[in-house]
C-alpha cells in the first residue's frame, strides 16, 4: 500500500502547489467563476448569431472543453512551474521515475477535468435550460472521460516544451483558445474552412 | 521602462496579437452564419477583447509579478507613490493593447472581406477615446485589490471572460438575462462599447453623449474608488509592515 500511498500524496501535493490552486478562492474561481464566464458568453455570442435554438450546442461543447482547463493549463502548469521556480533541475536529478512523476501529475488533472464538465453541465442546464433528458448518459461519460485523457495528454506533449522554452504558458493559452476555433466546440468541425 | 520591459514579453504577443485573433477569427466563423448587419461586431469585437485583456489585468499583473520577483516591498518603499508606477504601467498597457485592432481587422478584411461601413466618425472617434478612458479607470481600480490579496488574481482571471459579455463587447448586452443587463449598467466600459457600436451602424439610437457621459460619470467613480484603495493598500502595509494582506 506504501507506493500507492506515496503516488496519492505525491499527487495530490503537486496539484495543489504546481496550479496555484494551493487557495479555496482561487480553487473556486477556475471551477466556478471560469466555466460560468465562459459557458455565457460563447453561449450568448452563439444564440446571438444564429439563434436560441442553438443554444444547446455551444452550452455543451463549452462544457467539454471546460476539461481543458485542467489538461492544458493544469498539466502544463504542472511541469512549467517547476522550470519557472528554479526546481526542474532538481527534478530532473532525483532519482524518481520520470513517467511516473509525470503520469501523477496529470492523474489527478484528469479526474478534476471531469469534475469540470460536470459543474459546466450543471450551469448549462441551469442558465440555458437544457434538456438532457433524451441524452445517452453512458456514451456522454465515455467521451468525457475521452476528452480528460486526450487534453492531458495535450498538456503533458506541449508541457514538455518547459524544457526548451522559458515562457510555456503562452502555449497554454495559445492552445487553449485554439481548441475552441477546431475542435467543434463552437464551430462543426465540417462547417470551418478546408484548411482548418 | 514598463513597455520597454513589456517588447521582450512573450506574454505581451499572445495579449496583443495572438489572443484577439484567435478569438477574432472565432467571431468572425460564428457571426459570419447570422446576418450581415452584425458584422461590425465581427470587426471590432477580437480587437476590443484584446485591448480589454491587456488594460484590465495588465496593472494588476504588473504587481503579481512584482510580487513573485520579490520586488513589490522595493517599489511600495521608493519616494514615487505605488499609483503613479501603476499609472505608467498601464498606460504602456493601454497602447500595446490598442496594436489588438490590427490583426482583427486585417483579418476581417483580407479573410472574411468584412470592413466598417456605415461609421459615424466624430461620436466613433469619441467613443472610442471614452473607452479608452473607462479601461484606465477599471485597470487602476483593480490594481490595488492585488495588492492586498494574493488570490485577486485568480478571481479578476476567472472573470476575464464574463466581462467580454458584460461589456457587450461581441454581441449586445441585451442579449443577456435581465439581472446581467442590471449588473452590466455598473459596468463603465459597457456604456462605451455601446456608444462604439452604436457609432459603427448598429441599431442603438444616437445617444451617443448620454452613453460617453453615463461612461465617464461611472469611471470617475473607479477613480475615487481606486484612490481610497491605494491609500489603504499604503497605510495597511506600513502599519502590518507587509503587503500581502491575505
Amino acid at each position: 500500500m506504501r507506493p500507492v500511498a506515496i503516488f496519492i500524496r505525491s499527487c495530490w501535493f503537486q496539484y495543489i502547489a504546481m496550479f496555484n490552486w494551493a487557495t479555496p478562492i482561487g480553487y473556486l474561481s477556475y471551477k466556478f467563476l471560469f466555466p460560468v464566464s465562459q459557458i455565457l458568453f460563447f453561449t450568448e455570442l452563439g444564440t446571438f448569431a444564429t439563434g436560441r435554438s442553438n443554444a444547446l450546442y455551444f452550452a455543451l461543447g463549452n462544457a467539454l472543453q471546460l476539461t481543458a482547463i485542467n489538461g492544458v493549463f493544469g498539466v502544463i502548469s504542472t511541469v512549467g512551474n517547476e522550470r519557472q521556480y528554479g526546481t526542474l533541475p532538481i527534478l530532473l536529478a532525483s532519482p524518481a521515475n520520470r513517467l511516473v512523476t509525470f503520469l501523477g501529475r496529470a492523474f489527478i488533472h484528469v479526474l478534476d477535468g471531469m469534475v469540470a464538465v460536470a459543474l459546466g453541465l450543471v450551469v448549462a442546464i441551469v442558465m440555458f435550460r437544457i434538456d438532457v433528458t433524451h441524452a445517452n448518459l453512458a456514451l456522454f461519460a465515455i467521451c468525457v472521460v475521452t476528452i480528460s485523457l486526450s487534453t492531458a495528454g495535450l498538456g503533458l506533449m506541449f508541457g514538455s516544451l518547459s524544457l526548451i522554452l522559458r515562457d510555456v504558458f503562452v502555449i497554454a493559452n495559445t492552445v487553449y483558445y485554439l481548441l475552441l476555433v477546431f475542435c467543434g466546440i463552437n464551430i462543426a468541425v465540417s462547417s470551418l474552412p478546408a484548411w482548418a | 521602462m514598463s513597455s520597454k520591459v513589456r517588447v521582450i514579453t512573450p506574454f505581451t504577443y499572445l495579449g496583443w496579437l495572438v489572443y484577439p485573433l484567435i478569438i477574432a477569427i472565432l467571431g468572425l466563423l460564428i457571426l459570419s452564419q447570422g446576418s450581415a448587419s452584425k458584422s461590425a461586431y465581427a470587426i471590432l469585437g477580437g480587437g476590443l477583447i484584446g485591448f480589454w485583456g491587456l488594460a484590465y489585468q495588465e496593472g494588476g499583473n504588473e504587481i503579481q509579478n512584482e510580487r513573485w520577483s520579490g520586488t513589490l516591498e522595493q517599489i511600495m518603499a521608493c519616494p514615487t507613490p505605488l499609483a503613479v508606477i501603476v499609472v505608467g504601467k498601464i498606460a504602456s498597457s493601454l497602447t500595446f493593447g490598442l496594436l489588438s485592432f490590427i490583426p482583427t481587422v486585417l483579418a476581417a478584411y483580407l479573410v472574411w472581406h468584412m470592413s466598417l461601413r456605415n461609421v459615424d466618425p466624430i461620436p466613433f472617434l469619441v467613443s472610442f477615446v471614452v473607452l479608452t478612458f473607462s479601461f484606465f479607470a477599471v485597470a487602476i481600480s483593480l490594481a490595488p485589490l492585488y495588492a492586498m490579496w494574493r488570490w485577486s488574481n485568480a478571481l479578476i482571471n476567472g472573470f476575464e471572460i464574463g466581462m467580454f459579455a458584460l461589456c457587450g463587447f461581441m454581441f449586445p448586452v441585451a442579449q443577456l438575462p435581465h439581472w446581467l443587463q442590471a449588473v452590466s449598467s455598473v459596468l463603465a466600459p459597457a456604456w462605451a462599447t455601446r456608444s462604439l457600436y452604436a457609432a459603427s451602424g448598429q441599431p442603438y439610437g444616437h445617444d451617443y453623449w448620454l452613453w460617453c457621459g453615463l461612461a465617464i460619470a461611472i469611471s470617475c467613480v473607479y477613480l475615487l474608488i481606486s484612490w481610497a484603495l491605494f491609500r489603504l493598500v499604503d497605510k495597511r502595509a506600513r502599519i502590518t509592515g507587509q503587503l500581502a494582506f491575505v
